[in-house]
């Protein structure tokens, strides 16, 4: 009897916790990324004429997002994504976004100091912090904040020849992460979906606020002592590349 | 009212809590009940198994060659592709209690050291799910995966199968530690002394019993190709450039080409390196030069034969003998 009394109690306060829930209505948030070219899609593979060399190709392209968020919510939308466009894993929902006028959409690109630390056997399989997306550096215990490999020539022609050359992209520290912030009214509406597409400048990944990255002599980086500079630059061109459409 | 609402909140609490340190229970217990020897056994299979590179080609013994103390003879080992890794396979005996892996030092624990080869792409390089999906499909394995870590097994199990076969690999049965459980007159007794001497120091950066000093040292050798950095790889510390542990000495007759690079094709050479005060960069941490003639060069290489285990021998010369 005692036990249904308690039972029945513990029922009223769960009722009256629901009953005073008047929180506002949600909606969803999708996020897309891309390259482009002056605004024209490039897909992976594809060749294409750039800005400094006159053939070149993407070939990978993956990037750790960190601290995801919506100007003026008070939580993160996600601590921590990875984006890798040959697993087409390009588009994010985002559920359960309070409705609201936000002021705007930013992210980290790469990782906090402490998700850089992270051991990917902490994190189950498909975790983007696990050991599921080749951007873990074992060696070095940290992970690729970027890994964009792929091939230029300067004669304009990809074709295996001598003077094609590969690039290897793999910035990666816990001083790398480069705060990236669209200022932009971004209203969610109850039941809606709110579709933001971030576009990354195939040239301006190159030559930026980072400084240009001279391909043909600076194609590779593995964020050692003697390509460390290569890899800031190329990550501070990076998160510079990304415009919010 | 109000007092029954919170009593009905702390409630829902307590319950939550329960089942939390249940939950934390039975993982606690799921650990006590791995069992040690089905861990290793499935280890030892992956470790043979090249299902673990993305185009099967190569499994951890490719590399870490049974027969050679579970070191590589080639200068650099080939990964995945033909690719070619920049540092010399070191001998994987005797890993428990070790501080650190990998040549810059960084990696404190076996368990991540072991994901280096699995996931890098000049080695083995294949990432978790994709091995998760061949094991699942091999039903042999798979059944022994669920015995040794149950329904659920996940990828840190199949590395914690790699970490206990390795660290079941031992290494202590050489004729020096028998010489220093029983006593008596190694007729290696010369090179030992030699070994130890204040003139020559080895035994300063290689200390008795593993022969290992867990320190990093810059010997002096060329810049490699591309420029390995040792550990100032990994701290960007100048003062860390171009120095490597040393390595343990336990059946160091059986692991040549020696140093970090490979670049040294016997261990006469190496002795030679040694005496010439290291390499052709100076300075480095190798302040003195000494000389020794045939005789005590024959012994120094004599002390250092007697640190290969009896097993290493056997399986070396087993592998000899069968071609």
């Amino acid at each position: 009897m005692k036990l249904a009394k308690l039972a029945l109690l513990t029922l009223t306060s769960l009722v009256l916790f629901i009953g005073c829930d008047d929180d506002p209505g949600e909606g969803q948030l999708r996020v897309n990324f891309e390259m482009t070219q002056d605004g024209t899609p490039i897909n992976l593979n594809e060749d294409y004429t750039g800005d400094q060399i006159t053939a070149m190709r993407v070939e990978k392209l993956k990037y750790y997002l960190s601290d995801i968020k919506l100007l003026g919510a008070n939580e993160a939308l996600k601590s921590v994504e990875v984006v890798d466009f040959e697993t087409g894993r390009t588009s994010f929902t985002f559920n359960d976004v309070q409705e609201g006028t936000y002021s705007g959409f930013s992210y980290r690109l790469g990782l906090s100091a402490e998700q850089n630390g992270s051991d990917p056997l902490d994190y189950e399989t498909g975790h983007p912090l696990s050991a599921s997306w080749g951007l873990y550096w074992s060696w070095a215990t940290k992970y690729r904040f970027i890994l964009m490999e792929g091939r230029g020539a300067e004669d304009g022609a990809l074709d295996g020849q001598g003077d094609d050359f590969i690039i290897s992209m793999h910035p990666g520290a816990d001083e790398f992460g480069q705060a990236v912030s669209f200022s932009r009214s971004i209203e969610i509406v109850e039941g809606e979906i709110r579709t933001l597409t971030i576009q990354i400048d195939v040239d301006d990944m190159f030559d930026g606020p980072g400084g240009l990255v001279d391909l043909p002599t600076e194609n590779q980086t593995h964020t050692t002592p003697s390509d460390r500079d290569i890899a800031l630059k190329f990550i501070q061109n990076f998160a510079a590349a990304m415009t919010l459409k | 009212m109000k007092n029954y609402i919170f009593f009905g909140f702390f409630l829902t609490l307590f319950a939550c809590q329960f089942t939390e340190n249940k939950e934390n229970e039975e993982l606690a217990k799921g650990d006590e009940s791995i069992d040690t020897s089905l861990a290793i056994e499935l280890g030892e299979a992956l470790f043979f198994d090249s299902m673990l590179s993305l185009d099967s080609s190569i499994s951890c013994s490719s590399c870490h060659l049974p027969e050679f103390a579970f070191a590589d003879t080639a200068r650099v080992s080939k990964g995945v592709h033909d690719q070619f890794g920049f540092r010399n396979t070191p001998s994987i005996f005797n890993l428990k209690g070790k501080p650190f892996f990998f040549m810059e030092g960084g990696v404190e624990n076996l368990h991540r050291a072991t994901l280096g080869p699995m996931l890098t792409e000049e080695e083995m390089s294949l990432q978790a799910p994709q091995l998760l999906e061949r094991i699942a499909s091999n039903e042999h394995l798979h059944q022994n995966f669920i015995r040794a870590y149950g329904e659920g097994y996940e990828y840190r199990d199949v590395v914690d199968a790699l970490v206990q076969y390795q660290l079941s690999l031992k290494s202590l049965d050489a004729e020096w530690d028998r010489y220093t459980v029983s006593g008596g007159d190694g007729e290696w007794e010369r090179g030992r002394a030699l070994f130890n001497s204040d003139s020559l120091n080895c035994s300063t950066c290689h200390p008795a019993p593993l022969f290992r000093d867990d320190k990093f040292h810059d010997l002096g050798l060329a810049h490699g190709e591309p420029l390995d950095y040792g550990r100032g790889r990994l701290t960007f510390d100048s003062t860390d450039y171009y120095k490597f542990p040393s390595p343990s000495l336990r059946n160091v007759a059986l692991t040549a080409p020696y140093m970090h690079d490979g670049s040294i094709e016997t261990l006469k050479e190496v002795i030679e390196l040694y005496q010439a005060g290291g390499g052709p960069r100076k300075p480095n941490d190798l302040s003195t030069t000494f000389q020794l003639n045939d005789q005590d060069t024959q012994a120094l290489l004599r002390f250092l034969e007697s640190l290969t285990g009896d097993a290493a021998k056997s399986a070396h010369h087993r592998a000899q003998s069968n071609g």
